[in-house]
């Protein structure tokens, strides 16, 4: 097909799209019919302009013609050389919108805090690491990420756990009565419920002679210290004492008498349980009553940071309004992380108000006013508008929206007091400023959620804890083994971004971290101690990812490694061009064994399989790469046997390019040479990452910018960064689509 | 020891949980029991020879797979050649065992995406929760062993969200499970009726409700479904909490909060079925789906001795020793779903039991874990659904929808559907 000038293919346009157009989408898509929000009618007569403005448009209809999903089934469908016609135009359209500039930068859908996500937000916004998030459902996986805008979704579950974890860290950083009145309630055993098998009321008083627990809910008015008594009875019997479910302190009841013990409750209802632990023959335990007193008094002195944080003065009576709304816009500005507007404020302080008047303290209503922030879709979403007219326009998004981006990508927070500067004067989104807030981000504690988050899911080691490799196979392999795998792992994608070390050192690196369980795993001499240090690989086939314990073990099965998964893995992983799976009605590789009696080893096996041209497509890709790293077993430990046959481990391999290697090191030797097209896969997984979408193929100018600026800058880990940060897909987005 | 003991306990479910409805029996009109509907889901489908009895009608015998069920074999009805056509490809190429899930509840073929455009269809346990689920304190309970993936594609370019969830609440909006027993036992137990924290937690709600509301306006089209999944959330709190004060109280059970996730699958399992019995009895909820492990789970089962993974299995290519593996793995889950179906019978309810009243729907959406077909999937049904359903035995169906099945236990539990996804009719015969 020839591509004439730009001129010439916008007349093209209404000579060829809009009667395709027509004769196929029209009847839904085509004059009044608006079917999806779309009708193609605006474009009729349009000129370049308004064609390329609306790109995004045309990508869309690019991508269900790909996909077959459009026109549906049941309509008539265009011939092969009627998409090629329409796809050669919008693959034009592309390009040039591409030259002139208006790159779609993408729109990514809101996305709502994921749990690591929350849980850092929520140490950072209040000072306390409570880990609410521990207790939410988890989150879906799309695109390889578990922070992807379309995937995170809101169930009602979430909803209440929400609420209750809302609740709870109210109560914990807000003391909500400084100067409780004292009260002691008495608990009778009746109320204590239920009565446990083997177990009675006798004379007021319950007996328990088996294993059971009774337990009763209690209104603790404030975050204080409790005194609780129990009147018991018993020889050598243990009470343990707990609140919601957690241990606090352990009875030992000897004889008849009233046991006191102390400690710290959060205010709230909490269940408090009484439980027999220690059962016997003949050995039994009577409860008269448990009774709780307090609270003890809250000593201003001992008011914890997360409250003064909060609250930082005792308001006056008079002006106990205004010192809320000054306190709370300090708060919600922090938690919505932009400023807050005055109707926003003067419904917060409302909630205080509203406690002040029916009689609660002041702290009680900033407590539900916290509440509130902590459920507002502001704070569990991370809300970026688009600036109004005209929508459809990519547009830069604003600093504030900005400092969030920046912070959730490299910390999985919210961002500090000196990113919020930066966003309120304006200079963020300044290339020098970023450039400086890269460098400090990186350097940061904080930047270790990338390590958590990002690396572990790229190499899919997280799925380390879930792989249960055979116990016959691999007797040695343990939880401590497991642990020092992903500690490996972490500590050496840690050193690149923190040394800024050149990406080509995941592929290659002549050193690694160890400790004395892993080195011996390895074979390397010389590493004592559970403690893990830098260790020096020259001359061993270890360095980069790809022969870390934790890759090689989660592309294994439970009893042997995987050349294909492996394969599968490298090409997924490290080069982002992952082999579609096997077609249909295609045998895999057992079924193909058992039917041809492919018989020998694994590698045989597979080879013979790869006879089958319908194999040996993707094959030819994947097995070379997985047969260059069969001196690994399936829990990456060295091997130069078969594990079953005893037969030497033949770790040769040829790609279909002929280049050929023999063990590890040579592959990585060949890996190498693809040095560029891992850095561009890296670059978009990253990116991906970064904004939490999928890349779309218009993503495709950017991600080669972002690769070739990062090569430019040195190929440092903070080069491709910053080159992430700069990139139009990270500063701009789209408006919402109004063809 | 900690958790044998607790195991110990937690036998004992069915003793001290009040039952509303029975109280009320020595009344003149006795109110009838309500209907429970669940389903559990089993992933890589089953060695079929094991597990299709060879006779139809009342006259079979439980082939080794279905074995375990004996002590309960008058109270199964085993389906057999029932089907979801939509986890076919129909086009979309592999990802079979994501398909399968997506579609086994819901008759709707799930839409390939990786995360954009997630699509779906609203299953069956939701059409009925959305008509039923004001009667009860929670409106459905979704339980599951395995967490969602942690990182990955979940099933060739299908995202997570299609293999981790049986159930979807409307065609966009998969419902997340719980995995660990302890929070679900807070969710069954911990709703206590507290005047003053209810109204605090309603104006809550009414204030995030009116920022969603304010937001919308200026939101795009996808966002706007995210902020529609909330609201819906928020509303259907502030009902349950408004419900609550008028419904009569429920006891925690005798068995304690369970207080960790066992590391034994059986266990896992076992406490899981404990907990929706529990629910069930106590009529918290009536309508519930338990994922027994995620699609295309590549779970070892060492305790068994099988250190293979599931789904590594699966594709036995023929090879006996394969099969035989996979057809313990299928024995096992059946032994758990024995363990079930026994405690609901039981529980006495009325003149009969809790199983009487229930429908429990036990199955895969993959016939072959190695053809990955959709067509001749396993299917038991359990329960009498109030006498609605005549168990004890074997029906035999020329590839029908296996939605037809979920067009008829509608009926039953009083939400008639005309048709739910590419259900044809009313399944023939159940009575």
């Amino acid at each position: 097909m020839v591509l004439a000038g730009g001129s010439a293919q916008a007349a093209d346009f209404g000579r060829e799209m809009v009667p395709l157009l027509d004769k196929y989408c029209g009847s839904c898509h085509g004059g009044d019919q608006k079917k999806g929000d779309l009708s193609f009618e605006a474009f009729r007569g349009a000129d370049e302009t308004a064609l390329l403005k609306n790109i995004h448009v045309w990508q869309t209809v690019a991508e269900r013609l790909e996909a077959r999903e459009m026109p549906p089934e049941e309509k008539p469908q265009p011939t092969a050389a009627e998409v090629q016609s329409l796809m050669a135009w919008i693959d034009w359209a592309q390009s040039r919108a591409a030259a002139d500039g208006k790159r779609d930068p993408g729109r990514v859908t809101i996305r709502r805090l994921n749990r690591a996500e929350y849980n850092n937000t929520i140490r950072d916004l209040l000072g306390v690491d409570l880990k609410p998030a521990n207790q939410f459902p988890s989150d879906d996986v799309g695109y390889g990420f578990d922070n992807i805008g379309d995937v995170l979704s809101m169930p009602p579950l979430l909803v209440e756990r929400y609420l209750a974890a809302a609740d709870r860290i109210a109560e914990k950083v807000i003391v909500a009565d400084i100067d409780p009145k004292f009260r002691g309630d008495t608990i009778e055993v009746e109320k204590l419920a239920p009565t446990p098998a083997g177990s009675a009321i006798k004379n007021g008083k319950l007996v328990m002679s088996a294993a059971g627990s009774v337990r009763a809910h209690h209104e603790f008015p404030t975050q204080a210290e409790y005194m609780f008594k129990v009147k018991a009875a018993g020889r050598g019997a243990r009470l343990v004492l707990k609140v919601d479910g957690q241990e606090k302190k352990t009875i030992e009841v000897r004889g008849s008498s009233v046991y006191t013990t102390k400690f710290a409750v959060d205010g709230g209802r909490h269940r408090i349980e009484l439980a027999f632990a220690n059962p016997a023959p003949k050995r039994q335990v009577s409860i008269d009553f448990l009774r709780i007193e307090g609270p003890l008094r809250v000593k201003a002195r001992a008011l914890p940071d997360s409250h003064t944080r909060i609250i930082p003065r005792h308001p006056g009576a008079e002006t106990y309004r205004d010192d809320a709304r000054e306190f709370l816009a300090t708060l919600a500005t922090r938690a919505y992380r932009r400023p807050v507007a005055r109707p926003e404020l003067d419904r917060l302080v409302t909630f205080v108000e509203q406690a002040v008047e029916e009689g609660d303290t002041f702290e009680r209503g900033m407590q539900v006013a916290l509440r509130a922030i902590l459920v507002s879709p502001h704070f569990v979403f991370r809300v970026e508008l688009d600036p109004g007219d005209p929508a459809g326009e990519a547009h830069p998004i604003n600093d504030w929206e900005l400092a969030s981006r920046l912070s959730y990508f490299l910390w999985s927070g919210m961002p500090d007091d000196e990113l919020f500067r930066q966003a309120a004067d304006g200079s963020l989104h300044q290339p020098e400023v970023l450039g400086a807030q890269v460098k400090r981000m990186l350097q940061d504690r904080k930047a270790h959620a990338l390590v958590e988050n990002f690396a572990t899911q790229w190499l899919q080691v997280r799925n380390l804890s879930s792989i249960r490799p055979s116990r016959r196979r691999f007797p040695g392999f343990d939880d401590n083994l497991r642990a020092s795998m992903m500690k490996e792992t972490e500590l050496f994608f840690e050193a690149v971004m923190r040394e800024d070390l050149p990406l080509g050192t995941f592929l290659e690196a002549d050193f690694t971290y160890l400790n004395e369980r892993l080195a011996r795993h390895y074979g390397i001499d010389g590493v004592e101690g559970s403690e893990f240090r830098r260790v020096s690989t020259a001359g061993t086939p270890r360095g980069g990812v790809l022969t870390q314990a934790s890759v090689l073990t989660v592309t294994s099965n439970p009893t042997r490694t995987s050349p294909v998964k492996r394969g599968k893995w490298v090409l997924e992983q490290l080069f982002g061009t992952p082999p579609p799976p096997p077609p249909p009605g295609v045998p895999d590789l057992i079924e193909d064994t058992k039917k041809k009696q492919l018989a020998g080893t694994m590698r045989q096996q597979l080879e013979q399989h790869r006879a089958d041209p319908n194999c040996a497509v993707c094959h030819r890709k994947m097995d070379p790469l997985g047969f260059g790293l069969e001196n690994f077993d399936a829990v990456g430990g060295w091997r130069t046997e078969e594990d079953e046959s005893g037969t030497p481990v033949d770790s040769s391999g040829v790609l279909p390019n002929g280049q050929s290697f023999r063990g590890p090191t040579e592959l990585k030797a060949v890996l190498k040479t693809k040095e560029a097209a891992f850095r561009r896969s890296f670059a978009q997984k990253m990116l991906t990452y970064a904004t939490g979408r999928g890349t779309e193929p218009f993503d495709r100018a950017a991600i080669d910018d972002i690769a070739d600026r990062t090569l430019e800058a040195g190929d440092s880990f903070s080069s491709l960064v910053l080159a992430i940060v700069t990139s139009d897909p990270f500063l701009k987005r789209r408006g919402e689509v109004t063809p | 020891m900690k958790s044998l003991s607790r195991r110990t306990l937690l036998r004992g479910v069915g003793i001290g949980v009040s039952l509303p409805w029975l109280e009320a029996m020595a009344a003149p009109k006795r109110p009838r029991a309500p209907l429970r509907f669940a389903v559990l889901y089993v992933p890589n489908g089953v060695h079929m020879p094991d597990w299709t009895p060879s006779k139809a009608g009342t006259d079979f015998t439980l082939p080794s797979i279905l074995e375990p069920l004996r002590s309960v074999r008058d109270e199964i009805t085993v389906l057999t050649g029932l089907e979801q056509r939509n986890a076919f490809a129909l086009g979309d190429g592999p990802g079979d065992h994501a398909r399968a899930l997506g579609a086994f509840l819901t008759g709707a073929h799930p839409h390939k995406t990786n995360g954009a455009n997630i699509k779906n269809g609203i299953s069956a346990d939701q059409v009925a929760a959305q008509k039923l689920g004001h009667l009860t304190r929670l409106p459905s309970l979704e339980l599951g062993v395995d967490r969602g993936a942690q990182s990955g594609n979940c099933d060739s370019g299908y995202s997570c969200a299609y293999s981790s969830n049986l159930a979807w609440k409307s065609d966009t909006m998969p419902l997340a499970k719980e995995v660990d027993p302890s929070l679900v036992f807070d969710r069954l137990f911990g709703m206590g009726v507290d005047p003053k924290r209810d109204r605090q937690k309603r104006s809550i709600l009414d204030f995030v409700a009116r920022d969603l509301e304010s937001l919308k306006p200026r939101l795009g089209k996808t966002d706007n479904r995210k902020m529609d999944e909330y609201l819906t959330a928020v509303r259907e709190i502030e009902q349950r909490i408004a419900r609550f004060g008028q419904m009569p109280p429920v006891d925690a059970p005798a068995f304690g909060r369970p207080e960790e996730i066992p590391s034994d699958n059986q266990e896992h399992i076992r406490l899981m079925c404990d907990l929706l019995v529990v629910a069930f009895q106590s009529d918290i909820t009536r309508i519930a789906t338990f994922l027994v492990a995620n699609a295309g789970s590549n779970k070892s089962y060492p305790h068994l001795e099988i250190p293979e993974g599931h789904h590594e299995l699966s594709h036995h290519g023929r090879n006996p020793e394969k099969l035989q593996k996979i057809s313990r793995i299928n024995r096992f889950h059946a032994t758990q779903l024995a363990y079930l179906l026994e405690k609901l019978k039981s529980i006495g309810e009325g003149d009969g039991t809790l199983l009487d009243n229930s429908m429990i729907v036990y199955g895969s959406g993959i016939g072959d874990g190695d053809r990955h077909n959709h067509d001749d999937l396993p299917v038991v049904l359990a329960g009498r659904g109030g006498g609605t359903v005549k168990p004890g035995r074997h029906l035999r169906y020329e590839k029908l929808p296996l939605n037809n099945l979920y067009v008829s236990l509608l009926d039953r539990i009083g939400v008639p559907v005309d048709t739910f996804g590419d259900s044809t009719g009313r399944l023939a015969g159940l009575v």
